[in-house]
């Protein structure tokens, strides 16, 4: 099983080198690179599933030195979650991109932002993350920018300065650890770390530098332009992945490695932060006039949420109930990751198809674009949280915790961010099935709407139906 | 797997996989999404045959699927929800060949007839929860596959209509599932077991039980339209007349009602429900909501809106039922859950035909329908008169129940004036309709005709539904006192209820 | 085979009715009635037949009270039904007619063969709501407005009725079966609930106001069955529902007695001003349901003769019901034929009959009554001679409007309908002297013939003194008692102010001023040429002496 681990980092890079080499057949190569991602995702998963936590040391040369790699539940869970999404994204690309100049310059870029999302999954100390951090953001920054119109290039600039900033002040906590406790190794780190002021400031810095990344409320005012106007597969990756990396590692700082620096006001900041993006967020998706806007500020309300999640499990004493609403956490993590990838592509073939993506000018499109349409209303029961998706089964918990903590206010913001969800998402709805006498289109490409419509089910029936297994993964711990 | 655990699962597979083949066929093929449609219906039929005769003789029907730790789908087939499961798919039958001839060369019909199935498909899995949890899931579920349906015109009213139709529920939904969580949380999994369960909790427990109560009845209540959480239900009825008919009459009115009276009975057990002082006000808010909805249809020249609140009206007889306390109370709000079903759905059908064959969307324009239509205009007249409460027509016996209950339970001082008003003013708003198709003379042209009259006064399709409903509507007042009359078996659900 | 006919009572109506829009049709409802006939005259007493599975169970069975009046409801249909076959085309409205018609009988029928609460109800209603389509079948704005009137009184009572049931149920803890019913006074508001509810039907005063429009408009046949045969079922339903002979409902008793005896002297007042014979008929009825009214109070204030009473009661309804039947019936020949001799003779009879004179049913029916009141009852005598005083006057109003009204020949009416209302007068001539002993058929000699007199001589007296009409007085041919007396007044005060001059001045006591102002009066009356304002200011004339006689009686007592 550790090959797969290594086939997960080392099967991207190859393919991006390939694709960077064989321009021509770049899709070829990178479509069946996809497939063997998957396939590894998958086997890592049920490695992790049946035999625990997975740990790998590059070369044999052990941590501190050498480039460990490990996995636990959590890890494989998301890995699995991104091999899905980024093969769905792949297959819409390789329709998406026409010419072959334009593939040329994707793929590669495509394939180093997926071995970086792996390699940062699967890292298991603190320098390595913040180098797969860094390689994920400058990746990222570079296909937001591929569109090349002024205004996808403008967002990717403020991306990149953002994405540096946050970096910086991630690799200043990474360097107060390392001068405060000499190892940054992260289950030696957990073992060792008191609180004290400078795992209090490491902690802050870390955290600071990560909720910049990951677009927390009010720290989002980069993510709608740069998100919105970046090509839809890019958009959909960005918006499902690249932010949920950096949440990640907040989620793993916090609840791993600073479990016993934390505290309960902190995590009750993180909360109120949260609050703030899914009122805010819902309502500017509310407000939004394109579809892609709306995407990226639900992108944002969505982030809340799941830190909403912070003060609960600090109020939960560790045991079952604190399980099942760290397992609630991850099941919201998930499903939004395949929703809002969804949501993009779908958005991506309306905008193809119709020449813009203005809701107000949507009516009709059930009738054109039924499969689309069916993708965007599946994505949008998950993003509202409606069963039967994961997010219902995640939102129950997350209410479940703000009853048992007696923390009210939680309950009442997700009750009502669900609702404006509804509510944004039903407008597009509506626009959709508004009816306009149009001729009857051919079926659109398969292989486009596929892929949405796949991930959108994914999310809306798969994750909540069947996705009972998550919270045993969930214990196997590192 | 034995077959005792698959059965509640088949029940709901029978219309939900032909509804998800359905999403795929082309627009042309009709013939083999009739043959699917029918087929899954008849289906079903057999299906609820097999569980009604099993439970009958106390079998245990169960399937269990876990979700999540501590959160399991629970499918269970009681008596409560054999009696709603089989109202759903003999109404599914009929509505499904109502649709057929209704949308007749009508664009969309793939994905119409999908969510058709898999609005059934809802209502009978929320009619076959086993515990909050699973009701929750249907309940939400039943409002995502029912908004295409109220949109599928697609005209800006549609679009409205389904909207609100949305944020009510929607709003309602939420309020539910807190409501559920929290109950979750302070009682584990509220499994659906006759008496309730809440009963043994302590004392330090009821201000929050009392809350939580609150809660689900209003949640509920948005689809069981309680005043003032109606709104919605006026706008949902520009929808095609086959989707108002299963609307009002079985998937998402009565979904609210069912589940009040699931709360009332089976989760907190209507004796501890009566011990916290929960049941008045239940009672109340039915009471207006009857009086209320009947002034409002009294008001309404739209056909379809006057039979909307009429549904307003006539559902919260439900309601009342389930505040009486008392068996006899009990059975005379179940068996509405039937009667006012059967009828209803007639009412409905009738009003599409019209629509459908002639244009008239509009009381003043009936004068004289019943010379031209008279099966449809009987079919109306024998639900409206069941709805007014006229014997032998089924709605005379859930009066006849509810009234003797509330003097069983010394209510009667409010609820007999509350039935009264209601009867008068059914019969105000009713009968000028029943006049003019009978007596008054038509007009020199119909608004629109659509289907001429030939060997039927409307296309065959249309026609049998409503005449099928009416005579189960005289059928069901008849023959209540017949073996498994929907009467007889709510006074089998009573009497579990009630221990007897 | 007994069940089976008892069952076949309500159920072939119905079943007919469906067959109602056939080419043949006209005669189905003809053969509906026959087995109500043949189950009164074949089922022995006392049988019955549960159904249990039916409705909230069935119980249907044949007692003496209901063998009576399935008989004289029976025969009544079966003429109206006869004399409808014939009169009625075979156009959509008629078929229309037809169902509502059959409904109706089934209804009626049923219900008089109904041993439950619950059916009774049923029979009740169906009755109730069918008679609505009978009476809103003429396509005129009167009839709508009149059948709506009668649906929401209607409606009314069965709601009252709907609640007095159900709680009666509640008191019997659930069971609807009239044996056990009738084993305890019913508690609570039940009472009036029954008495109002019943009373809508009866027309007690008060509750009446949807009768006489109904009787203007309604087709002959129809409203032959309404005012003769329906009319009753709400006598049947305190019979039903009421335990005769319980001396809890003495009370209740009285408050009938004092219902029953405003009914009579209301009906025959406000029949005495009423310009239409229909209309005429229609408070006649009111005024004879006051009789039956007051035997039902009496019944019930003696509660050890109740059984003797409501057996004369019975009879009397009987009677009332074929007669007045057979009235409505010949006014419709009347309307539609013209005034024939042989119809006006049997007219006459009828009239007869309906007063109560001597050698006809009514006489037989008044007797009895009057034989089974007991002590202390005997000031109901007076009522009763009064009420066969003012009904002999009624009649001579009536047979004046009829005569009046002759005359053009619209659409004369096919043998059929002639054969069916001489039969009902030969069955109507010959019955009492098939059962009545010869004394019972000697009654009412002296208030009938006082009022004949009267009536002649108030006819004499109009004959000399024709009032002329102005324009501003025309009033509508229609209208409840009110209405009229309002109306009456005003043309009193306007046409013949003098007239008011004259009471004014009498009451002066001021002699010479009378005979000036009558004199006045008179040659206001000479001027005026219109025979049809004689009669009306006859009978206000007739109105003030009548009430000074029921003052006088009542004071005397």
């Amino acid at each position: 099983m550790t090959d797969a681990m290594i086939g997960l980092v080392a099967l991207p890079l190859a393919g991006a080198l390939a694709t960077l080499l064989l321009p021509r057949s770049a899709t070829a190569v990178a479509i069946g690179t996809g497939l063997a991602i998957t396939v590894a995702a998958g086997l890592l998963l049920f490695g992790v599933a049946t035999q625990g936590a997975l740990h790998y040391e590059i070369g044999g040369w052990s941590a501190g030195l050498g480039i460990a790699l490990r996995a636990d539940g959590l890890s494989a869970l998301l890995l699995l979650m991104t091999a899905l999404v980024m093969l769905a994204a792949s297959v819409y690309a390789s329709a998406y991109f026409s010419t072959v100049s334009e593939r040329a310059r994707f793929w590669p870029l495509w394939l180093l932002l997926w071995t970086s999302l792996n390699a940062l999954l699967l890292s298991g100390d603190l320098f390595n993350l913040y180098v797969t951090l860094e390689l994920l953001g400058l990746s990222a920054v570079a296909l937001a920018s591929l569109g090349g119109k002024r205004a996808a290039v403008a967002a990717a600039l403020r991306y990149l300065l953002v994405g540096l900033l946050g970096s910086m002040m991630f690799l200043a906590g990474v360097g107060l650890i390392y001068a405060g406790y000499g190892t940054l190794d992260l289950a030696q780190l957990a073992l060792a770390i008191g609180a004290g002021p400078v795992a209090w400031t490491a902690l802050a810095l870390m955290t600071a530098g990560l909720l910049l990344k990951t677009a927390l409320f009010p720290l989002h005012f980069w993510l709608p332009p740069a998100h919105a106007s970046a090509s839809a597969p890019v958009s959909a990756v960005l918006s499902a992945l690249v932010v949920k990396a950096a949440f990640y590692l907040v989620l793993r700082l916090w609840l791993d490695v600073f479990a016993n620096v934390v505290t309960p006001a902190a995590a009750d900041l993180l909360g109120v932060l949260g609050a703030g993006a899914v009122l805010w967020g819902s309502w500017r998706a509310l407000q939004a006039e394109r579809l892609k806007l709306l995407a990226a500020w639900s992108t944002v309300a969505q982030l809340g949420y799941l830190f909403l999640f912070f003060p609960l499990l600090l109020a939960l004493p560790p045991g079952p109930a604190r399980e099942l609403a760290a397992g609630g956490l991850v099941m919201l993590a998930l499903t939004h990751g395949f929703a809002k990838a969804s949501l993009f592509l779908a958005i991506g073939i309306i905008q193809q198809r119709c020449g813009h993506d203005t809701i107000r000018e949507l009516d009709g499109t059930a009738q054109r674009l039924p499969a689309t349409t069916f993708a965007i209303a599946l994505a949008g029961v998950a993003l509202i949280g409606l069963p039967p998706s994961g997010a219902f089964l995640g939102k129950w918990q997350l209410l479940a915790g703000a009853v048992a903590t007696g923390q009210w206010v939680w309950l009442v913001v997700t009750a009502i961010g669900s609702l404006l969800a509804a509510a944004y998402i039903v407008r597009v709805l509506g626009h959709a099935f508004g009816h306009r006498p149009y001729p009857n289109l051919p079926v659109s490409v398969a292989r486009e709407e596929w892929p949405a419509l796949l991930l959108a089910a994914m999310a809306a029936l798969v994750l909540g139906l069947a996705g009972a297994p998550v919270w045993g993964l969930l214990e196997i711990g590192t | 797997m034995n077959w005792d655990a698959w059965l509640p699962v088949l029940v709901v597979a029978s219309s939900l996989l032909p509804g998800l083949v359905i999403f795929f066929l082309r627009e042309g093929s009709h013939r083999l999404r009739t043959a699917l449609n029918l087929a899954g219906a008849i289906l079903k039929l057999l299906l609820v045959g097999i569980l009604i005769w099993g439970v009958f003789h106390e079998h245990v029907y169960e399937s269990r699927w876990t979700l999540a730790p501590g959160l399991d789908l629970v499918l269970h087939a009681d008596t409560l929800s054999v009696l709603f499961v089989t109202l759903s798919t003999v109404l599914w039958l009929v509505t499904t060949i109502y649709a057929i001839g209704y949308l007749e060369n009508a664009p969309h019909r793939s994905r119409f007839f999908g969510f058709f199935s898999l609005c059934v498909s809802a209502t009978v899995g929320l009619a076959l929860a086993g515990n909050l949890f699973t009701f929750v899931i249907f309940f939400e579920l039943l409002t995502l596959v029912t908004y295409p349906l109220v949109a599928h015109r697609g005209t800006p009213e549609a679009v409205r209509g389904a909207r609100i139709y949305l944020t009510y529920t929607l709003g309602g939904g939420m309020l539910l599932l807190i409501g559920t969580v929290w109950l979750h949380v302070l009682a584990g999994p509220t499994a659906f077991v006759e008496g309730g369960t809440l009963g043994s909790l302590p004392a330090e427990y009821h201000p929050q039980l009392k809350m939580i109560f609150l809660l689900l009845i209003m949640g509920l209540g948005v689809k069981a339209a309680l005043v003032p959480l109606h709104g919605w239900l006026p706008h949902a009825m520009v929808a095609p007349a086959p989707v108002s008919a299963l609307l009002h009459a079985v998937a998402v009115v009565k979904a609210g009602a069912f589940g009040i009276v699931r709360v009332v009975y089976d989760v907190y057990g209507v004796n501890f429900a009566d011990q916290l002082g929960l049941l008045t006000g239940l009672g109340i808010a039915a009471a207006v909501t009857i009086v209320y909805g009947s002034v409002m249809a009294l008001l309404q020249d739209n056909l379809k809106k006057r039979l909307a609140y009429s549904t307003v009206s006539q559902v919260s007889y439900i309601a009342l039922g389930t505040a009486i306390l008392g068996p006899i109370g009990t059975i005379g709000g179940i068996v509405h859950l039937v009667h006012q079903g059967i009828m209803k759905i007639t009412l409905f059908f009738a009003a599409g035909n019209y629509a459908e064959t002639l244009g008239i969307h509009k009381v003043s324009e009936m004068n004289g329908v019943g010379r031209r239509m008279p099966a449809t205009t009987l079919a109306f007249s024998v639900a409206a008169l069941g709805m007014i409460g006229v014997p032998p027509v089924a709605g005379f016996v859930s009066k006849w129940y509810l009234g003797l209950g509330a003097l069983e339970a010394g209510m009667a001082a409010w609820v007999m004036p509350v039935l009264i008003a209601s009867s008068v003013l059914n019969a105000a708003y009713f009968l000028p309709v029943l006049y003019r198709a009978w007596f008054r003379e038509p007009g020199p042209a119909w608004p629109a005709e659509h289907i001429p009259a030939a060997r039927f006064e409307t296309s065959a399709t249309l026609l049998w539904p409503p005449v099928v409903t009416a005579m189960l509507a005289l059928a069901a007042g008849l023959f209540a006192a017949a073996p498994y009359s929907p009467l007889e078996w709510a006074t089998l659900i009573a009497h579990r209820e009630y221990g007897l | 085979m007994n069940s089976f006919l008892l069952l076949l009572v309500w159920l072939l109506p119905l079943a007919l009715a469906l067959l109602a829009g056939q080419r043949y049709a006209s005669w189905i409802t003809v053969i509906a009635p026959l087995p109500a006939l043949l189950a009164a005259a074949a089922v022995p007493v006392g049988s019955s037949v549960s159904l249990p599975w039916l409705l909230l169970g069935v119980e249907l069975g044949l007692d003496d009270t209901g063998r009576v009046f399935l008989l004289f409801s029976g025969l009544l249909w079966l003429v109206a039904s006869l004399y409808a076959a014939g009169s009625l085309t075979s156009d959509h409205m008629a078929t229309r007619f037809r169902i509502f018609f059959l409904l109706a009988m089934a209804g009626n029928l049923g219900l008089i063969v109904a041993q439950d609460a619950v059916s009774f109800y049923l029979g009740f209603t169906l009755m109730g709501l069918a008679a609505y389509g009978l009476i809103a079948h003429p396509a005129s704005q009167h009839a709508r407005r009149a059948a709506r009137r009668y649906l929401v009184w209607t409606i009314a009572g069965e709601m009252l009725l709907f609640v007095a049931v159900v709680m009666l149920a509640a008191q019997h803890s659930g069971v609807v079966s009239f044996s056990v019913l009738q084993s305890s006074p019913p508690g609570g508001f039940v009472m009036p609930l029954l008495l109002i509810g019943f009373g809508i039907k009866l027309a007690l005063p008060g509750l009446h106001l949807w009768l006489p429009q109904a009787y203007a408009v309604t087709p002959t046949a129809a409203v032959a069955v309404l005012s003769g045969a329906m009319i009753k079922a709400g006598l049947l339903g305190w019979l039903r529902f009421l335990p005769p002979g319980d001396a809890a409902l003495v009370n209740w008793g009285q408050a009938l007695l004092v219902a029953g005896i405003t009914g009579i002297c209301f009906g025959a007042i406000a029949g005495l001003l009423q310009r239409t014979p229909r209309l005429l008929l229609g408070y006649s009825s009111i005024s004879k349901m006051g009789v039956l009214t007051t035997g039902m109070g009496a019944a019930l204030a003696w509660p050890e003769m109740a059984p003797v009473i409501i057996v004369a009661v019975v009879i009397y309804a009987a009677h009332h019901a074929l007669v007045k039947g057979a009235l409505f019936l010949g006014l419709g020949l009347v309307e539609r034929d013209g005034l024939r001799p042989w119809v006006q003779a049997g007219l006459v009879f009828l009239a007869l009959s309906l007063a109560g004179s001597p050698l006809t049913s009514g006489a037989f029916a008044k007797s009895v009554l009057t034989a089974s009141l007991p002590q202390g009852a005997e000031y109901l005598l007076f009522f009763l001679a009064t009420s066969a005083f003012a009904t002999t006057l009624l009649m001579a109003r009536f047979l004046f409007l009829v005569w009046k009204q002759r005359g053009s020949k619209m659409s004369p009416l096919p043998a059929e309908s002639r054969i069916a209302w001489l039969m009902l007068l030969a069955i109507i001539a010959v019955f009492p002297f098939a059962i009545a002993e010869a004394g019972q058929l000697m009654a009412n000699v002296i208030p009938v013939f006082l009022g004949i007199l009267l009536s002649a001589l108030v006819l004499l007296a109009a004959g000399r003194f024709p009032v002329r009409v102005t324009s501003r007085s025309r009033r509508p041919a229609t209208g409840g008692l009110v209405l009229q007396c309002g109306l009456a007044i005003r043309d009193l005060h306007c046409r013949g102010t003098l007239v008011i001059e004259t009471v004014r001045s009498a009451s002066r006591n001021c002699y010479a001023r009378v005979r000036r102002s009558v004199e006045q009066l008179l040659l206001q009356l000479c001027r005026s040429s219109d025979a049809d304002i004689r009669w009306q200011l006859a009978g206000g004339l007739w109105l003030f002496i009548g009430g000074l006689l029921l003052t006088g009686l009542i004071f005397s007592i």
